[in-house]
């Protein structure tokens, strides 16, 4: 009975082993039509599922309005567009394993990049060992391109400089603030945004009264609010990603205490924000990478509010900047592929550093020797009887810059 | 004043962290088994809340009730026709089924609810009262409130009713209570559905005042543990003043070191614990 059983065990496992190797062979040689593949390894669930679901969807967009358009092309020749996206669950380790397996395993032709500077610095480091060209369109922490790596290249403008202008803002108004108190979430971008404000109010003369980095993924966070509470700053401002935004908001309207002005990186950023929040979430600011209401235009795809309107079209909601950037890096790839005329990534690069995009849905777009897109800026929104509301720079603000906040026992 | 504001969310959270961590003592203690499904045992309780709000608008704090009997009953089942197979061949193989069902579930939430963040807000939330500069929300008050009787009727539940005296019998000795006619299987199973329960009950307050995911089963079980090290295995005041006691320690922690070592300062006094005094204040001696 025994000897039988191991026998059939046995058998078993031949059939096992011998299946899953036919299984994993996959779908590789028959493409019927000349297509180019490229993959991408997102955050689809887990803490940045909100912010790479959309920038999944920005690179669907592209993807499908050029293959309505018979593709891109290559060298005089016209391939369709091939995404494969896997889920890196928000998670670092597992996005440079998925980033390997599209390099090795699937034998991806392009990368396409991740979402947030923390999931692509441990991309980066797989691709660049690869020598596969990465744009990345939502990760600009300063670190990524200070470590000599020659084959990433950011769309956005570098992390440290990101509030800048909302610093130049509140300045303007009186009473001048003069107390600032700045934390980030402990993680790879949000310590490079925080760290350039406390620089660049050092450098006017703010004084700098909590500066603290608090866990990327904490439940709590009002013990150190009291703490800020009890210093009492005129401005607080937070580098983290949305979910810790809600978090803080929430937060401060328990403590009963807000500050003058209040700032988050990403938070407003996203509709949901003013969705989840309603009337708490006034006042508050963002970095705006991106709005549809400012006055850029793209050769191809036509102006930023036409984008809008055509993303509206396809997923019956307005994009936000993970959307267009994501839109846009698809759109500087194809550019790049159109001057390089190959597939080939030392080709593509060599494209890329030489490129010079004077309007994109995005705007500018040029790199140094590092990466960086030197041509980009930022501009602030600001939650306004719910909506986001642009409030720099002036030429596509639509609503006056309101300081302060109103106090929470006053909405 | 900014320390009397720390004293007090220390013991606000730690009122929760009670709750979270009675139910896992309690099944320790009794039937020897290290619930890693704990955790998740308090999701689920907290997402009961959340869709009960989200799609029939039934306030979380009535909807306990409700989680808690979902859970009592989940509880019972796997204790029933997965635990009970495994519980004398050790700890270690009740580690390792409860671990892995703790993946299947949070797996399952992930496929079912997807990753994004949830919390339950309330048209309450938010308010509170001001004494003295101290603000106090109301929602955490009546969180640490109701917490705390969940304890103390757990409590009275051990000591007073045939079978809360069935349970804490088995603390004591197996081979006794077996001799005096208790059907160990079946008290293993109550423990445990009640173990659940309160576990339900506690993630249905935290849904009011915290955000979560799928993946806060983890962290929610670490409190449990050094909850159950610093109060003691198996007792429900050990439970309490060892929950109250993680929140000070964490909420001071981050006046003093700040809030990177939050985590981090609960841990070491579980280290420090398990060297100085590993029973923890009221529990007995860990079984091995």
């Amino acid at each position: 009975m025994k000897d039988r059983f191991r026998k059939v065990s046995q058998v078993l496992g031949w059939v096992l082993v011998v299946g899953m190797f036919f299984m994993m062979q996959g779908s590789t040689v028959f493409a019927a039509t000349d297509e180019v593949k490229i993959g991408a390894s997102i955050s689809l669930s887990g803490k940045l599922t909100r912010e790479g679901n959309g920038l999944k969807e920005g690179y669907e967009f592209w993807a499908d309005y050029m293959n309505g358009k018979g593709g891109i092309e290559v060298g005089g020749k016209k391939y369709k567009i091939k995404m494969i996206f896997y889920d890196d669950e928000s998670n670092p380790q597992r996005a440079a394993k998925l980033t390997e397996k599209l390099i090795t395993e699937d034998k991806i032709n392009l990368i396409l990049g991740p979402y947030s500077s923390g999931i692509a610095i441990a991309t980066s480091a797989i691709s660049e060992r690869y020598r596969y060209v990465t744009i990345l369109p939502l990760a600009n922490s300063d670190k990524i391109y200070v470590t000599g790596y020659k084959y990433v290249f950011s769309i956005l403008p570098v992390a440290s400089r990101d509030m800048v202008p909302m610093m130049d803002l509140c300045l303007q108004q009186s009473p001048k603030p003069t107390k600032l108190a700045a934390i980030a979430a402990n993680s790879v971008y949000p310590i490079m945004v925080a760290e350039g404000i406390r620089d660049y109010a050092k450098s006017l003369g703010v004084a700098l009264v909590y500066f603290e980095k608090f866990p990327d993924d904490t439940s709590d966070l009002s013990s150190m609010l009291a703490v800020i509470k009890s210093k009492n700053p005129d401005l607080l401002f937070e580098a983290g990603y949305y979910e810790h935004s809600i978090l803080i908001n929430r937060q401060l309207k328990d403590l009963g205490w807000a500050p003058k002005g209040l700032a988050y990186s990403v938070g407003p950023q996203l509709p949901e924000f003013a969705e989840t929040l309603k009337k708490d979430a006034d006042g508050a600011m963002a970095v705006a990478y991106w709005h549809r209401a400012l006055q850029y235009k793209d050769p191809v795809l036509g102006s930023a509010q036409e984008y809008a309107e055509m993303m509206k079209k396809k997923f019956g909601k307005y994009p936000i900047h993970v959307h267009a950037d994501g839109t846009a890096a698809g759109l500087l790839l194809q550019r790049a592929l159109k001057d390089a005329g190959s597939l080939d990534q030392e080709k593509i690069r060599s494209a890329l550093l030489k490129i010079e995009v004077k309007d994109s849905i995005v705007g500018p777009i040029k790199f140094d020797r590092n990466g960086r897109n030197i041509w980009g800026s930022t501009a602030v929104i600001q939650i306004q009887g719910g909506d986001q509301k642009v409030v720099y720079p002036e030429k596509a603000a639509n609503a006056k810059f309101l300081y302060p906040v109103v106090p929470w026992s006053q909405r | 004043m900014l320390v009397m504001q720390t004293i007090v969310n220390g013991l606000l959270i730690g009122g929760v962290y009670a709750l979270v961590a009675v139910g896992f003592s309690l099944v320790w203690g009794v039937a020897n088994i290290i619930n890693l499904t704990h955790g998740v045992f308090v999701l689920l309780g907290a997402y009961i809340s959340f869709w009960l709000f989200q799609l029939y608008h039934i306030d979380p704090f009535l909807s306990i009730p409700f989680s808690m009997a979902v859970l009592f009953i989940t509880g019972f089942l796997i204790q029933k026709y997965l635990l009970n197979y495994v519980v004398r061949a050790g700890v270690f193989m009740t580690l390792i089924l409860t671990f892995g069902l703790a993946r299947v579930f949070e797996n399952q939430m992930i496929v079912a609810w997807t990753g994004d963040w949830r919390t339950v807000t309330t048209s309450y939330a938010g308010s509170g009262f001001v004494i003295g500069g101290v603000s106090i929300p109301y929602i955490r008050v009546a969180v640490f409130i109701l917490a705390l009787i969940f304890c103390i009727c757990l409590n009275i539940f051990l000591n007073r009713t045939k079978i809360g005296m069935a349970i804490r019998a088995l603390t004591f000795n197996v081979e006794g209570a077996r001799i005096v006619g208790i059907d160990i299987g079946r008290i293993y199973m109550i423990t445990f559905a009640i173990s659940a329960a309160m576990a339900g009950a506690a993630g249905s307050l935290i849904s009011t005042i915290y955000s979560f995911s799928p993946f806060l089963g983890t962290p929610y079980l670490s409190w449990s543990f050094v909850i159950v090290v610093l109060g003691g295995l198996g007792s429900i005041y050990g439970a309490i003043v060892g929950g109250i006691l993680l929140g000070l320690i964490e909420s001071f922690s981050v006046l003093t070191f700040g809030p990177g070592y939050q985590v981090a300062i609960g841990f070491v006094i579980l280290v420090i614990f398990l060297v100085v005094r590993p029973q923890g204040l009221f529990g007995k001696k860990f079984l091995t």
